[in-house]
Parts: structure tokens; C-alpha cells; sequence
């Protein structure tokens, strides 16, 4: 008999079967005890052999709070690799990972919080604004990019399709979720139906489709209604449209944010009720506690109660971490492959992927100034005070490593006794000086200039961290419940960055940041740019070896780096007017997707510039030649954008490839291409082909203008029409 | 027909301390001689400061509640349903055999049994041994987790629920020995339902609101009043969310509206500032309102508003704002003009609210103040302390 293929594991049969014994114990359950398994501390009931189960756990760029873990760069970092089939591996390792942890936690029957295998990662909110706090957690700020890595992600964390799931991803924050921080329990977020179809629901609906087995429900409210209580965002679109089949967990907290803050309903009971009806499965939080009261008020149906309750079960069931439903090969995953030296060497790949070479201008004898020549140097200046920062390499979200290798210690590990490296810290993060009895600002400045003037050449870590960009609650100071009012550096690292350029010692800046920030570009005296995001816990290590030409620079742009703030829309307008490379109306600083290499491309088109639109179930392929035509290997990511002279948006990222290529290497690539990568939304939301014809390119960046004054390496294009 | 005397000193000072302390909306209602002689709304009540302030605000009274909650249990005092001298134990069996702690010799904690009951009168004057939470002290630190297993336990639980839960914990000092600014009359609301055998909030409507014509006061406003609520000024929140920051606004519109099982007797109520009036007057009156509504009898109001506290427990009485005054059953008295700097009557009593309501009520010249700033933490001993002279330099001769 031909199997079915299901919604997340490999047959359609067993997840029904599975969803069968589910119910069974259900039906067996008292109301009491329904109610109960609706909240994240599930409580174990004895009699049918159900263990306590805590469904909160997290694992956004590696098994976070629970310990040790391999702890890959932060989201944003893991994005600026474009690369899905990476992430999906790099997924995989995350829910290995976590069983082994599971299995070595449970066998002490330790099943409380950040212990279990349901993970709430990852979030594929849009980055819709440089200055949200948590945008560091999601893929940047095109929808298809992150629906594609968060889709791999998913896939690979889920364990692929087999017949147990290695664990359970979740998609959040649904539908529409990002930023004000300080204002989430109250904002009302109004997108237009054009962008809500066409921005911020894309991504979901590619996770969906990779079967995540969770979607988690934003804090703020919708068009009015509040995104965990929302029949329109939870039932018709999320299950209706996009064909959900997993649980709905709601944000901590959000429930009782319906009669606090989004006073949408009289009291805790309303609220259990709305979140219930709406399709709300389960309540990280307290407010389910009032689904009794609520069923005995006639509120909620216990028919819809038991739906919640048996979707919960399954989910235990496909993970086989109930009696009976085992998951024998998972089950035998020893604690000794956490950090192992495999997981280990991917997370170095990862971070050289997540660092971006935004600028490397020739130095004295011609050259580009990167990558610098160990042999030349005896003294190196390293100042910063992200330089030797453990908490700037993991962003939030994130577990225990064994060991931090800051962008010092990468130095200092890389160049051994060979070169003496001199390190002043500069200044602190974000406040005027170190010392807070100091009589001035600007207490180590003195120190770090002395520093640069003893040495050949100066590293300069800069930028933020966790502690300032971030979640409400989590980050804090001047900087609002952590997001930044300011693309600026903060502090004084303005000034510490004058003190480096000032010593007229050849400067390499490296920013540390989940976002963009403003950098003077157009100083001659800075030789060196790059942003590594927050590149995890060997982010030194990548950093070392790439500035020493060990190693490529793999990274581009998720984000924008625009030049002011003044420009940004209204951060509370959730119109993508003005916002991200598709929409924006200034020049860019850096543009999406840019990004250097240390080899040089030439894209070649081959065949004909002219082509048909494909049909319906067509599929048109692309070939391009790829060479690298410079003197030294490198690495690009491929990009295709689509642009069409009727859409909205400027151009949409539709495919990407990474290479990595030795001088003089050719390869051959081909990008497929159908109807749906050229259809856009009207504005009811409703999807359609724009106006052609169609312009298509493929090559590093987007084909505009500062992406080519940036790097002149011309695209290959096509033109599409129809018929 | 009462007129008061240059009342544009209210005016401008209205205007004044909204402009100062950035309060971005204050008002001021005065009552004389049973007559409202002065009504005044400056500024915005919403967040944004799009809405004008008006008659319709719903402010969150906060700690006003207690004056409120103390009348009603003096309700049930004067028809003889308890002597102030009962062991609350009498009534509520949690309370029985209670404990206090005990700092030992060398810092370690201990649990001693108090040598007497807690007693209905220790409810009233603050003086139960109960604390207000929220420090690192050792009962505190039992109390928040009393607190978080009794939300776990019961969800959403109720006035009774807390009270009992309290009772478990050990008190800060023998009863009766100290003046502690605390949960006392949270658990007087709850004594209020086991005497009545009212839903606290039932007894309430049925004795004062009704009564009263209170009709926009209540433990919870309904979703169709929640536009009229007074929010917070964004400049004027605890200190972390001053200087404009984006996080004073999810505290400032904030909750604390929704409908709760806990109805808390020290600080749950919301009601407009008029409601309120409604009800000081009529305490202002001796508790019978110029309507002829009768909360209270004359002596019942005399002895609230009594000094209730020993040498001991006024060295407690000791906030910046309550020189001069002692305390009664739930009300500041005032005994020492001088030592207030009062240009008013001794006698004069009343209380405040956290978020920036405070009130006057003095029987001897029939003048009541009702007074509404939009602001955490309070302005009071800056704020009031004017108030109170403003209102009776402006009283006619």
C-alpha cells in the first residue's frame, strides 16, 4: 500500500493512528485534567502513564538555558550565510543536541523548565525596523529568505520526516510581531492587507509548509484583536489558509495581557475563553487555569477543550516521549555528543559564514588592507569593549559554551608568541566611562590611544549586545526596554573609533550587533569594515582566521545598513513603506544582500536575454556562468532577484547559491524559476502576477546602484514576458 | 449660598503643578457647606494626551479604597456584629495562633508564637504586624512566594483566599506594638464578607454606592468604560521609566481594570473623582450626606477619626507629609496644625491614593477636597500639603 505522506513525519498513517491514541486518552481524562495539560507545566497523571511534561524549552541558535550546548551564532548571523541547506544542518546538530540533554535529563527525572523537546525557536518575524531589540533573533528583513531558512531550520531541528520527531520547532511570533518592545502587551500592529499577505505572513506559511509542529501567537493585537485570541489569524489563515495541523502555544504571558492591557475582555475566565476558541491549544502562562470556570460558564465547549488536549498529546506522541511510543533510535542519543569536536568545527563554519566584509579599501601598497600578512606585523593594537566580550559573540536566546572564543582570545590563540598584541578595552558599551568615580568621560581613551600608537595596526571591536538590544524585560537603559532609539554607536565608542583613526595606523573596524548600525564608511583613514553579528561562541576564532586570510568571509547582508535614523518610518506604522531594500526610498549605506569577498566574480548570462514567462506547473531554468576572475579564493552567495515593473516592491530575493571559488575556478550554475516567484498581492491580499515585464538578475548583490558602486561586479539579467 | 474666596488660586495653581511635575492633567473638586463650590479638570487623561481630562475620568484610587472599606466595616461595628476588641481569629480561623518573627542573636529567623491575637482594631490602625511586600526581608521574600503558590493554586483567587494565605505567613512584630503601613484592610474586606456574608464588592454596592449614587465605582470597569480610564503621565512614573523612555507607556495606560475574584479593601477601587466626592462628604457631614443618605452615625464618624495611635506607634507615624497628623481607623487626623503648618481645623482627616488622588475631609468648617493627579509614585507631600492650604485660604469669611 503506497504510503500518504503526512503533515511532519514520514506517513500520513502514523501521524493518524498517533492522533487515534491521542484522543483515547483524552476520553479518558477528567475535566480537571484536561484543563491542566492546556498549560506549559503539565502535570503528570498518573493513572494513564502520562509523565509531568514542562513545554517550554528553547533552542534559537543552539539548546539555550539549559547548560552547556554548542552555541552557534545568533539568528541574524545565521542568516547572513543565505544558505538553507547549511542552517538545516546546522538545525539538525541543535535537535541531536537537545535529545541528548532530554534523555540524560529525564533518565533524573528532571522534566522542568528548558528541559524538554518542544523548542519555541525559531522566530521569523520580518525585520522590519534596524531598531527592534529582538530582530537579532530572526532571519533579516525579506520574507522569502525567511520563510526559506526558517523552513530548513524547522526540517532539520523536526529530524526530517522520519517516523519520530527529533524534536519540535515552533514558529513565532504569529502573525505580525515586531517591536515596540515596551508597548507589546498593549500595541495594536495595523499592516496593511497588502503587507500582511505579501511581508509578514510568507515566512509562516513556508514553515508550515515544512510541517513545524508549533506556531506560537504574538503578544500584541491585530487589526484589534489580540494575535493569541484571533479566530481570523488562528482559524482562517493559520489553519484554513496555510493548513496548519501542529498546536498553537501562546507567548508567556499573552493571555492575561487580554484583559490588562489589550482590554478586550472583563476578566481572566474571558480571556481563556477568546484564546480557546480562537484555537489557542496551549498556555504558556496561568490564564488556563480559568478554562473550568469558563467551561462551566458556558463559554467554551469541552468538545473544543479536548481537540486542544489531543493535539497536545500528539505532539508528545510523534516525539515518542510517552509510554508506549518510544522512539528507540533518539532514545539511545548519548550526552557525549553535546559540544563534540563535530559540532564544534560546524560552528566555526558558521561563524565564518556569519562574518560580512563591508568595506576593505587598498592599503599603502596597493592592496586591499584585508586579509592582513601575519608575517609583516610585530605589534597588533586590539581595543573595544566588545573585544573581549563573551556576552557580544551569543546575542539572547542562547546556552552555556565551554568555551568563548572572544575576537581577543581568537587573536591572541590565532597569532600565538609571533606577534604581540596590546588590548585596551577603550571604553564601556554604552555608558560615558568605566569607572564611575572617574571625574571625567572618557576614562581608558588615553589608554587606547597610547595602545594604538605602540602598535602596527589596529583591531577595533565595537557595537552592542544583548544586554542593551533585546527583549522587554531582558535589556535595558537609555536605549528603551531594548530597542534602540539610534542607529549610532552608543556610548563612546564613536569616540574611541577618532582615537584608532586618529593614531594613523591602518584600521580594521569590526562591529558586534544583532542590527545595523551607522558607520563612517567614507573615512579614508578606515581601511577595514566588518559585521560579524553576534558570531557565536568561535566568532574570534572565524574573525582571526579571516583577517589573517586563513579563512573566507562568507557572509552578506540579511538587513539594510541605512544611513540615518532620521529617515527610518514611524517605528509604530507597520506599513513596509520606506522599509528594507524592497520598499526603500533612500540610498543605503550598505544594501541588503551586500557583502565582499576576498575573490572577485564575473556572472555570465548563458543563452538568451529574452525569455517567456513560465506557465502554471512550469518551471524556467537560468544558467549562469560563475568565475572568480580575482587573485584569491573567496566565497559569494549567488543572489536572484526578481523585479517587475507593475509590483510595489523594488526587487524580491528569489534564490540564492553559495560558492566558494579558487582564482581562475568556473562553475555553472542554474536557477529554476516559476510562476509563483514573479506573483505578488493586490491590495485585499489576494495573490496575482503584477504588470511585466519582468527583470531578472544573478549575482552578488542586487542590481542597483550602491550595491555596484560597493562591488562592480556586473549581474547577469534577463527580461521576462509574458505569453 | 457658599462662594469661595479668590478661587483663581486654584486655577493657576492647577495649571501650575500639571506644568511642573509634568502631571500632564490634574483636577480638583471642593465641597462646602454641602455645596459644590469648585470643579476643575486641567490637561489630558490618556497617555498620548489626546483626551481631555472631564467629570467622566475613572481614576484608579488606589489606596483611597481603604478610606471606603474602613466605613463599611464600621457599618457592621455599629450594629453590633463585632466588638473592635475580637481576635479576627473569632471570625476567620486562619488567623488563630498566629506567629511573629523573630530576629535571633545571630541573624538567624525564627518563628515565636505572638503573645496575643491579632484583634479587629489592629485591622483598622494598620497595626496588625502585616507588611506591604516587595523587599528583600526574610517575611517578604515568604510572602511573594505565598503569594505566586496561592495564584498557582487558585489561579485567579479570591479576597478570602488572600487573606487566609496571609494568615500562614509570620508577622512582623507583636500585634498592636507598631504602626505598618500594610495590607490590613485587604484583610478587613475579607472579615467584611464573613461578617456580612456579602460578596465584599456586593456589600459595598448595596451600603455605599447604591446609597450614594456612586455609580462609576467599582473593584473593575467594565470594557465599554475602559476609554474613560485615566492613564499615567509618560514623564511621571517610578524613576527607571522617567526621561521619556518608550517603557513608561505599557505601565502608564496599564492594567488593573480587568474584573478579579481578589477585591482588594486597601487599594482596588476605580472611581471618578465626583463618585468619590460623593462619598468624603458625606463622611464630612458626621456620615450622614446633605441628601439625608446615612452611611455612618455621628459618633461612629467621631471615633474614626479619632487619635488611635500610642507613643510608640506615632514614632512610626512618621512620613514627611503626616507631621501633625496621627492616625484613626484608616484615616490621617490632623492634631497639630502648627506642627502641619495647616492654616485648617484640627480634625481634618483623610488619605491618598498612589497614583496621584488624595483627599480632605473637615467637619468643623463642612469643607471636602477631592483632589486628582495622574501620577506613580504620588506627589503627596509636595502636592497636598498646598492643596490643603489653597483650599482653605479660599474659604469665605
Amino acid at each position: 500500500m503506497k504510503k500518504a505522506k503526512g503533515y511532519n513525519l514520514a506517513a500520513r498513517e502514523r501521524e493518524e493512528e498517533l492522533r487515534e491514541r491521542a484522543a483515547g486518552l483524552v476520553a479518558r481524562m477528567t475535566l480537571e485534567e484536561k484543563v491542566a495539560q492546556t498549560q506549559y507545566r503539565a502535570p503528570a497523571i498518573e493513572r494513564l502513564g502520562i509523565p509531568a511534561y514542562n513545554w517550554w524549552n528553547e533552542a534559537l541558535h543552539g539548546v539555550a538555558r539549559a547548560g552547556t550546548a554548542t552555541v552557534f551564532p545568533q539568528a541574524i548571523s545565521l542568516a547572513a550565510s543565505f544558505d538553507p541547506d547549511f542552517l538545516g544542518r546546522l538545525a539538525a546538530v541543535i535537535g541531536l543536541e537537545g535529545r541528548a540533554k532530554y534523555n540524560a535529563q529525564s533518565a533524573g527525572d528532571d522534566r522542568d523548565i528548558y528541559k524538554g523537546l518542544t523548542f519555541w525557536s525559531p522566530n521569523v518575524n520580518l525585520f522590519r525596523d534596524p531598531r527592534w531589540g529582538r530582530g537579532q533573533e530572526t532571519y533579516g528583513e525579506d520574507p522569502w529568505l525567511s520563510g526559506r531558512l526558517g523552513a530548513a531550520f524547522v526540517r532539520g531541528l523536526q529530524g526530517n520526516g522520519g517516523d519520530t520527531l527529533l524534536a519540535a520547532a515552533c514558529a513565532k511570533h504569529f502573525a505580525v510581531h515586531s517591536g515596540p518592545e515596551a508597548e507589546r502587551h498593549a500595541f495594536d500592529a495595523r499592516p496593511s492587507a497588502y503587507d500582511l499577505a505579501d511581508s509578514y505572513l510568507p515566512a509562516f506559511a513556508a514553515l508550515v509548509e515544512a510541517g513545524v509542529e508549533a506556531v506560537m501567537g504574538a503578544y500584541n493585537c491585530v487589526d484589534g484583536e489580540p494575535c493569541c485570541g484571533s479566530g481570523r489569524l488562528l482559524g482562517d489563515i493559520l489553519r484554513g489558509r496555510m493548513g496548519f495541523e501542529g498546536h498553537v502555544v501562546s507567548d508567556c504571558g499573552a493571555l492575561g495581557d487580554f484583559h490588562l492591557y489589550h482590554h478586550v475582555t472583563e476578566d481572566a475566565v474571558e480571556s481563556a475563553a477568546l484564546a480557546m476558541n480562537a484555537g489557542c491549544d496551549l498556555n504558556c502562562g496561568e490564564t488556563f487555569v480559568h478554562l473550568t470556570e469558563a467551561i462551566r460558564r458556558g463559554l467554551v465547549s469541552e468538545a473544543r477543550l479536548d481537540e486542544a488536549v489531543t493535539r497536545l498529546l500528539l505532539t508528545r506522541l510523534k516525539l515518542g516521549i510517552l509510554p508506549g511510543s518510544g522512539a528507540e533510535e533518539y532514545d539511545r542519543i548519548p550526552y557525549e555528543i553535546v559540544d563534540s569536536p563535530e559540532h564544534r568545527e560546524l560552528n566555526l563554519e558558521a561563524a565564518r559564514r556569519a562574518v560580512v566584509l563591508l568595506k576593505n579599501a587598498p592599503a599603502a601598497d596597493g592592496r586591499p588592507l584585508l586579509p592582513l600578512d601575519r608575517d609583516s606585523l610585530t605589534t597588533l593594537a586590539v581595543i573595544g569593549p566588545n573585544a573581549n566580550s563573551r556576552a557580544a559573540l551569543v546575542g539572547n536566546y542562547e546556552g552555556t559554551a565551554a568555551r568563548y572564543q572572544t575576537v581577543l582570545a581568537g587573536l591572541q590563540d590565532y597569532l600565538g608568541d609571533r606577534v604581540r598584541i596590546r588590548y585596551a578595552e577603550g571604553c564601556h558599551l554604552w555608558r560615558d566611562r568605566m569607572t564611575g568615580l572617574a571625574g571625567r568621560a572618557g576614562d581608558r581613551e588615553a589608554e587606547a590611544a597610547a595602545v594604538c600608537a605602540a602598535s602596527d595596526a589596529v583591531v577595533c571591536v565595537l557595537g552592542l549586545d544583548a544586554t542593551i538590544e533585546g527583549e522587554e524585560g531582558d535589556a535595558g537603559n537609555e536605549f528603551g526596554s531594548g530597542d534602540k532609539t539610534s542607529l549610532d554607536l552608543p556610548g563612546r565608542q564613536g569616540e574611541l573609533l577618532e582615537i584608532a583613526l586618529a593614531s594613523g595606523k591602518p584600521v580594521i573596524l569590526i562591529l558586534l550587533s544583532g542590527s545595523a548600525l551607522i558607520v563612517p564608511h567614507d573615512d579614508p583613514r578606515l581601511a577595514a569594515i566588518l559585521w560579524a553579528g553576534y558570531p557565536g561562541a568561535r566568532g574570534g576564532d572565524a574573525i582571526a582566521r579571516i583577517l589573517f586570510g586563513e579563512a573566507a568571509p562568507g557572509g552578506h547582508l540579511p538587513v539594510t545598513f541605512y544611513r540615518t535614523t532620521e529617515e527610518l518610518p514611524d517605528f509604530r506604522d507597520y506599513s513596509m513603506r520606506g522599509r528594507t531594500y524592497r520598499y526603500m526610498e533612500t540610498d543605503a549605506l550598505y544594501p541588503f544582500g551586500y557583502g565582499l569577498s576576498y575573490g572577485s566574480f564575473r556572472f555570465e548570462r548563458l543563452g538568451a536575454e529574452e525569455l517567456r514567462l513560465p506557465q502554471e506547473e512550469e518551471e524556467l531554468l537560468l544558467p549562469v556562468r560563475v568565475t572568480n576572475v580575482g587573485t584569491r579564493s573567496g566565497q559569494v552567495v549567488v543572489q536572484l532577484y526578481v523585479s517587475s515593473e507593475g509590483g510595489k516592491a523594488k526587487r524580491q530575493l528569489r534564490g540564492t547559491q553559495s560558492l566558494e571559488l579558487a582564482p581562475g575556478e568556473a562553475v555553472e550554475l542554474g536557477f529554476r524559476l516559476c510562476l509563483r516567484d514573479f506573483e505578488t498581492c493586490d491590495d485585499a491580499g489576494r495573490r496575482c502576477l503584477p504588470a511585466g515585464p519582468h527583470h531578472v538578475s544573478v549575482g552578488a548583490g542586487q542590481d542597483e546602484p550602491r550595491t555596484l558602486e560597493l562591488r562592480p561586479e556586473e549581474p547577469a539579467r534577463w527580461t521576462l514576458v509574458s505569453g | 449660598m457658599s462662594q469661595l474666596y479668590d478661587a483663581g488660586r486654584i486655577d493657576s495653581y492647577l495649571e501650575r503643578v500639571t506644568e511642573a511635575h509634568q502631571l500632564t492633567g490634574a483636577a480638583c473638586l471642593i465641597r462646602h457647606r454641602g455645596e459644590l463650590v469648585y470643579e476643575r479638570y486641567v490637561g489630558s487623561r490618556d497617555y498620548e494626551g489626546l483626551e481631555p481630562l472631564d467629570e467622566t475620568a475613572i481614576y484608579r484610587l488606589f489606596s483611597m479604597t481603604k478610606v471606603i472599606t474602613c466605613t463599611a466595616a464600621l457599618q457592621l461595628y455599629e450594629a453590633g456584629r463585632f466588638r473592635l476588641s475580637d481576635p479576627v481569629g473569632d471570625y476567620m480561623p486562619a488567623w488563630r495562633n498566629m506567629e511573629r518573627l523573630e530576629i535571633g542573636p545571630t541573624g538567624e529567623i525564627l518563628r515565636v508564637p505572638c503573645r496575643r491575637p491579632v484583634r479587629i482594631v489592629d485591622l483598622f490602625t494598620m497595626s496588625a504586624g502585616l507588611s506591604y511586600g516587595g523587599s528583600e526581608h526574610p517575611i517578604d521574600v515568604e510572602m511573594k512566594k505565598a503569594e505566586a503558590e496561592l495564584g498557582e493554586r487558585c489561579g485567579d483567587y479570591s479576597t478570602r483566599e488572600f487573606a487566609d494565605a496571609l494568615a500562614g505567613l509570620p508577622l512582623y512584630f507583636e500585634p498592636g506594638t507598631h504602626w505598618r503601613y500594610s495590607l490590613c484592610h485587604d484583610v478587613l474586606g475579607a472579615l467584611i464578607e464573613e461578617i456580612s456574608g456579602q460578596l465584599f464588592s456586593d456589600y459595598l454596592e448595596e451600603h455605599i454606592f447604591r446609597p450614594l449614587g456612586m455609580v462609576d465605582t467599582a473593584f473593575w470597569v467594565p470594557v465599554e468604560k475602559r476609554a474613560r480610564c485615566v492613564a499615567l503621565s509618560p514623564a511621571a512614573t517610578w524613576r527607571k521609566y522617567e526621561a521619556g523612555s518608550d517603557l513608561s507607556r505599557e505601565v502608564a495606560t496599564m492594567a488593573g481594570f480587568e474584573r478579579r475574584r481578589f477585591e482588594s479593601g486597601g487599594g482596588g477601587l476605580k472611581g471618578t473623582l465626583g463618585d468619590y466626592m460623593a462619598f468624603a462628604d458625606c463622611l464630612t457631614h458626621l456620615g450622614t450626606s446633605v441628601d439625608g443618605v446615612r452611611l455612618l452615625s455621628r459618633g461612629t464618624v467621631e471615633l474614626m477619626r479619632r487619635d488611635h495611635l500610642d507613643d510608640a506607634r506615632r514614632a512610626d507615624y512618621s512620613w514627611d507629609v503626616q507631621r501633625g497628623y496621627s492616625y484613626g481607623l484608616g484615616v490621617r487626623t490632623l492634631v497639630d496644625p502648627a506642627a502641619a503648618g495647616s492654616n485648617g481645623q484640627p480634625g481634618e482627616f483623610g488619605w491618598a491614593g498612589a497614583a496621584g488622588t488624595w483627599f480632605m475631609m473637615d467637619p468643623a468648617e463642612e469643607l471636602t477636597l477631592v483632589f486628582g493627579q495622574r501620577r506613580m509614585p504620588n506627589l503627596e507631600d509636595q502636592v497636598a500639603p498646598i492643596v490643603r492650604t489653597l483650599a482653605y485660604a479660599c474659604l469665605p469669611d
